[in-house]
């Protein structure tokens, strides 16, 4: 496999797992940009076991999604009590914090990144072996009562209170799940590019998750397949002459998709219809059930 | 309908199919043919003998911001890379075989800069750029682990000690250039006994600037009363200049870019730092945007930077004016501009001392051997005078100038 394929398969791995990260929350009603806050986590929490502390790959992916749910949980605890623009907007705030944190912590690297993180052989499949085994997860997650009472939530939260549904616990779980996985995300990423630093995890990053989930579909974790490797890939689909305008191009086509489907490319109702196609059955199948 | 849906499955597999295959394969030169295998093999029939050139054209990749928060650099980088090749070209190429730059856009970001060096390492000899540091730290190992030799933003003597001896420097070291600016300022302005630094704290290479300068000046008297940190991008410069003031230094030393720059000293200027000598900035804020855009308040205030744009080589002067010709009549005033040229016409002459000949079967060898060669050269003549590599670190003068309005002009060169 050429360097170039086998970087662009692990970075589209680690988007496609942070992109669930941002779906997850997107389940329970909740626009929560804390993702790219735990992906730096998971990503340092990489460099710096691997590096300084000398753990092994697996050890360090489990370190950094422990971390991840540790320092997840402990804000999510507080956006339990949030919900709408006041989730999406506060959560923001994550990120100047983790950044101004990183910034000021010299045996991370401080403001000049963290360099040297050891090379991991075959991490294309290690990485390709987590991704599926993270969908796979996704996929339960989305088909147990605990995806359903996100869904629930996500449909009306009082609605979810008459149901029985602990609203509170279940924004904290999501949020937390939603949080390893950004984690898990970050260490990946970390181990590919293997120098990080803090302007790594900044807005760009946060526009381009949301920009993969939105373009890809928010309401089902199939988009994302699609979404992570177009836009990424994007810079090098473009003929050269016209590389100048690769941002424009972005734009249009975020612009163009969002107009002409809301809900993103993959929708619930396409993935009916595929379903029938490929099952040769005219009845409605609820994929979700 | 159940058509329609096939169909839009069918397309579905199609773009994700193509979307892997163009952006991911082993040189996604968009819009330019990759040496094929066949054409290299009739060019050594041909030409004959294992020392026999074995391309018939050299692929060199240049790697720059020429989008993004510093395409005034980038743009002009990429820029003075083609320009090189056309004079290369023009000049019978490299032993007789010309070269093509294709110029990659990193837009300032380090995923992109990895992106792009993992789509050029297989099939180049060496590789040109990232021109940032951050893009150079992020995309080195990628051509270190390539064993390909890398001629990029390499500032930092641990980086280029970790990628040995593949990470070559296109320019001389900021840090040293700063300190040496600092001492010259100082000696021609001797009242200055205090300053205040201005930095941006997100920025590697200013905030490594910053802890030197705060560890050096104290040792030849000069106390540094505090630093003040402007933020990339910070639009009002007003509060900054205020707080810098506040300190009552004597001098203010600026490592900030060009934008932030201009505003500062814009700022500094019209809330009462009356002469301009008091005032010396970096060579990264050496541009026409500050210079436009501070205007008068320049006047008097110091600069350093890695290039002299009045230096009167013929060499030098045919650049400009190919440059004025295709940037609206602007000059050339950014280091990559010398530094980029500098660094083709440097592999042109590695090339030709070593005898490459672009054989597959030998490319491992000849990128050892470009990258030794690049690694600790000899002394090179250069657009701008001689310079030279040690070690990776690239040795070269570094010009001082005063602002006469919004002019610089030489002061000394050491």
């Amino acid at each position: 496999m050429s360097t170039s394929m086998t970087y662009y398969l692990i970075f589209c791995g680690a988007f496609i797992i942070l992109t669930w990260a941002a779906y997850i929350p997107f389940r329970s009603g909740l626009l929560y940009n804390g993702t790219v806050y735990c992906m730096a986590i998971g990503g340092y929490f990489a460099g710096f076991a691997s590096k300084t502390l000398g753990l092994p790959f697996p050890v360090v992916i489990i370190g950094a999604m422990l971390v991840g749910a540790l320092l997840g949980f402990i804000p999510a605890l507080g956006f339990s009590r949030t919900s709408g623009v006041v989730t999406a907007v506060s959560s923001m705030a994550l990120i100047f914090i983790i950044q101004s944190v990183i910034r000021n912590m010299d045996f991370i690297g401080g403001s000049r990144g963290l360099s040297g993180i050891p090379k991991v052989e075959n991490l294309v499949i290690y990485t390709a072996i987590i991704v599926v085994i993270t969908g796979i997860f996704v996929y339960r997650l989305d088909h147990s009562r605990i995806g359903r009472a996100f869904e629930s939530i996500q449909t009306d939260p009082d609605m979810a209170k008459t149901l029985g549904i602990n609203v509170k616990k279940m924004t904290i779980l999501g949020l937390t799940i939603s949080s390893v996985l950004g984690a898990l995300s970050g260490a990946l990423y970390a181990y590919n590019m293997r120098i990080i630093y803090p302007e790594t995890f900044g807005f760009s990053l946060l526009l381009s998750v949301q920009t993969m989930l939105f373009v890809g579909g928010r309401y089902t974790q199939w988009g994302m397949l699609l979404s992570v490797p177009i836009l990424w890939g994007l810079p090098g689909w473009i003929p050269k002459s016209m590389s100048n305008y690769a941002q424009i191009i972005y734009g249009i086509i975020l612009i163009l998709v969002l107009m002409l489907r809301p809900e993103g490319i993959i929708t619930r109702e396409l993935l009916n219809k595929i379903k029938k196609v490929i099952t040769g059955k005219n009845k409605t199948v609820n994929v979700n059930q | 309908m159940k058509k329609g849906i096939k169909y839009l499955a069918i397309l579905f597999v199609f773009i994700l199919s193509m979307g892997s295959m163009m952006a991911c394969g082993g040189n996604n030169n968009t819009g330019n043919e990759t040496k094929a295998a066949d054409d290299s093999i009739t060019a050594d029939n041909e030409t004959g003998g294992d020392d026999a050139v074995y391309v018939d054209e050299w692929e060199i990749p240049i790697l720059s911001a020429v989008t993004g928060n510093i395409a005034y650099v980038g743009k002009p980088a990429g820029w003075a890379a083609e320009y090189a090749a056309k004079m290369i070209n023009e000049q019978g190429g490299i032993n007789g075989v010309p070269i093509k730059v294709t110029v990659y856009d990193t837009q300032f970001d380090t995923a992109k800069a990895v992106t792009h060096m993992s789509s050029v390492v297989d099939d180049s000899l060496i590789v040109v750029g990232p021109m940032d540091a951050p893009g150079a730290e992020s995309a080195g190992q990628v051509a270190f682990d390539a064993g390909v030799p890398n001629i990029a933003s390499y500032s930092f003597a641990d980086i280029r000690a970790q990628y040995s001896p593949f990470a070559i420097a296109y320019m001389t070291d900021s840090e040293e250039g700063d300190w040496l600016a600092a001492q010259e300022w100082l000696k021609i302005n001797d009242d200055i006994e205090s300053v205040v630094i201005f930095t941006c704290p997100t920025d590697t290479s200013q905030m490594a600037t910053t802890e030197l300068l705060k560890e050096m000046l104290p040792t030849i008297g000069v106390e540094v009363k505090g630093v003040v940190e402007v933020a990339s991008g910070q639009l009002d410069c007003g509060p900054s200049a205020v707080q810098a003031i506040n300190m009552k230094a004597d001098g203010y030393i600026s490592v900030l870019r060009a934008d932030e720059y201009a505003k500062i000293v814009v700022e500094l200027r019209n809330r009462g730092v009356e002469e301009g000598r008091r005032i010396t900035a970096s060579f990264s804020s050496y541009s026409v945007n500050t210079f436009e855009v501070a205007g008068d308040a320049l006047d008097g205030t110091y600069i350093w930077n890695k290039m002299n744009p009045d230096y009167e080589g013929e060499e030098w002067q045919a650049l400009v004016e190919a440059y004025q010709q295709d940037f609206d009549g602007e000059s050339p005033v950014v280091n990559p501009v010398p530094d980029f040229y500098n660094a083709l016409m440097a592999i042109k002459q590695c090339y030709e001392e070593l005898g490459i000949t672009g054989n597959p079967d030998k490319a491992e060898e000849e990128k050892q051997l470009i990258a030794e060669w690049l690694n600790n050269s000899p002394v090179i003549e250069g657009i701008q005078g001689e310079f030279q590599w040690v070690d990776g670190k690239k040795e070269a003068p570094v010009y001082f100038f005063q602002m006469e309005g919004n002019v610089p002009k030489a002061v000394t060169t050491e």
